[in-house]
């Protein structure tokens, strides 16, 4: 696919669900084109035609079965296959959508394993010619491996769709918070940095994980806007701590690789730090190892753009990956942040000991520091001390806090 | 702990393997190329054995073959490490005499559980 890849017409009425799909589309690296409506998507197909349809039934005006007919009526475009997305499940819907000449049917909401592997194979087998028809026994047995039963699918699936309405008006309302963790220097013992972390208390349930909300917030194409929210919310912080006798501290906040790639984030810090007045060096932004590894040209080039300004950059999650010294090398980072998991087990498992000691020793070989987090006990302080470890966070020293909570623990500092 | 022979003519890859193996205790020496990897390999008889399969000159493939014809040598397990993630590279390192392999960047857990289950034969043969 890398070396030209696929082009996508998405229609639906709702802008939503066209966001979504086209997020989901851009990470499995197809070129989407959009159209709110059928006669749009008509038009589109006429002026540049697109390697796949996904077409929505319900729509005002001209229908999603209107429009699959007209397509497949005009021989010069009846190749291009036509995923049919509907809120019907009913079989009744999915004949009608067959025989208006649809290949395909998708029930919402989307799940993304089953569209990839759909528009996949409808890709395949349009470069491949014909059988277009011929394929649907083996996929619907590929989707059967990969699929819960069904009643069990349905209340995940309820969930998620409850929970993706949440996260929406959260993005609405703001109902989003941040708490702040110390980082703490080992040679002082004094704390010299924050990490910022999202928190999120939804209402009437109580506070969602970031591990569970992020990933959803990734899916609906929404991490952009979060996190810029994030960023600007840390910049304000700063400054506020810059004049009202706390004094300016450095602050890391975590950056999903979708930020890197859609996002427009370097613009967007520079904005940020013009309007707040902090000075650049505050601000670190941390990235998982993982993210890194993707798409590395582009992410390269950004973090360039970032380290020009001013900005330090960590990476987040270190150790677990396939991360060569090479790219190490070409990434302009300031820090290594040694997975989780590692930290855990230090004491106990030899392997972790010795990886640890050797991201330690391969940071400052590097003139790179190193962060251990998750710290929660003497024992790993201890090892991490004589190891060398540069700064380290976790419960052994404080959980991360709000920011009133905080501040008196960088009053204290001060006195 | 063992004494492990790298052979491996990137340097820094070299570091980086010998950082995380003196790290875990073994101790370890360094050739750049496969012929002095052979004659290290005799002369050191190292408990295990690192093999870069692409090395200027003679490749690890061909250095591991030797080793194994050779009586002094066949005993000692070698790791090939390779960029090559097809099946049929897998295959190839196999056929030539490789007890195991690790792909290049290095998963710092994978290699030291590899290097470990060849130390220590006893615990589960490598598929």
């Amino acid at each position: 696919m890398a070396s030209s890849p696929a082009t996508l017409l998405i229609v639906d009425d709702d802008a939503h669900i066209r966001k979504l799909l086209e997020t989901l589309l851009h990470h499995e690296g197809y070129l989407t084109l959009s159209a709110a409506s059928g006669e749009e998507a008509l038009h589109l197909v006429a002026s540049s035609p697109p390697d796949l349809v996904l077409l929505d039934v319900m729509m005002p005006g001209m229908d999603g079965y209107e429009v699959a007919s007209q397509l497949k009526g005009n021989p010069a475009i009846a190749n291009i296959p036509i995923i049919m997305l509907s809120a019907l499940s009913e079989s009744e819907a999915r004949v009608s959508g067959l025989e208006s000449g649809a290949e395909e049917f998708i029930t919402k909401p989307v799940e993304r394993l089953e569209l990839w592997l759909r528009v996949r194979n409808l890709l395949r087998l349009k470069a491949h010619g014909d059988l277009l028809k011929q394929h649907s026994l083996m996929l619907e047995q590929q989707l059967l491996k990969h699929t819960s039963p069904s009643a069990q699918m349905n209340v995940h699936d309820l969930a998620r769709q409850d929970l993706e309405y949440a996260l929406r008006a959260a993005v609405e309302r703001n109902e989003f918070a941040l708490h702040y963790q110390p980082k703490v220097e080992l040679a002082s013992g004094e704390v010299c940095a924050l990490e910022a972390l999202l928190r999120w208390d939804r209402p009437s349930y109580g506070p969602v994980s970031p591990a569970v909300f992020v990933p959803v917030l990734e899916d609906l194409g929404l991490i952009v806007p979060v996190g810029r929210w994030v960023i600007e919310r840390v910049c304000q912080q700063i400054a506020t701590w810059q004049l009202n006798g706390i004094g300016a501290v450095e602050v890391s906040v975590n950056v999903s690789g979708h930020q890197v790639i859609e996002g427009n984030l370097i613009a967007d810090i520079e904005r940020i730090l013009a309007t707040t007045g902090v000075e650049a060096h505050w601000l670190e932004v941390e990235l998982t190892e993982s993210s890194l590894m993707e798409n590395t040209e582009h992410t390269i080039a950004s973090l360039q753009r970032l380290r020009t300004l001013g900005v330090k950059i960590s990476i987040d999650d270190f150790g677990t990956g396939y991360s060569s010294l090479a790219y190490l090398r070409r990434f302009p980072i300031d820090t290594l942040k040694i997975d989780i998991a590692f930290i855990r087990e230090v004491t106990t498992n030899p392997q972790d000991a010795a990886i640890t000691r050797t991201i330690i020793e391969l940071a400052h070989s590097l003139n790179l520091r190193v962060v251990a987090e998750g710290v929660e006990t003497q024992a790993q302080l201890t090892f991490l001390k004589e190891a060398g470890c540069d700064q380290i966070q976790g419960y052994l020293f404080s959980r991360p806090l709000p920011v009133e909570t905080l501040e008196r623990l960088l009053l204290d500092r001060i006195k | 702990m063992a004494a492990i022979l790298i052979v491996e003519d990137n340097e820094a890859n070299m570091r980086l393997a010998r950082l995380l193996l003196v790290n875990a205790g073994h101790s370890v020496v360094w050739a750049a190329d496969a012929e002095s990897g052979l004659t290290m390999a005799r002369e050191q008889q190292p408990a295990l054995i690192l093999m870069d399969i692409q090395l200027p000159g003679m490749d690890g493939l061909a250095a591991t073959r030797l080793l194994k014809q050779d009586p002094h040598t066949a005993h000692i397990p070698v790791i090939a490490l390779t960029a090559m993630a097809m099946k049929e590279d897998r295959e190839k390192t196999r056929l030539a005499g490789c007890d195991a392999y690790v792909i290049k960047p290095l998963r710092y857990k994978e290699l030291y559980q590899v290097i470990d289950t060849l130390l220590n034969p006893s615990i589960t043969p490598l598929a």
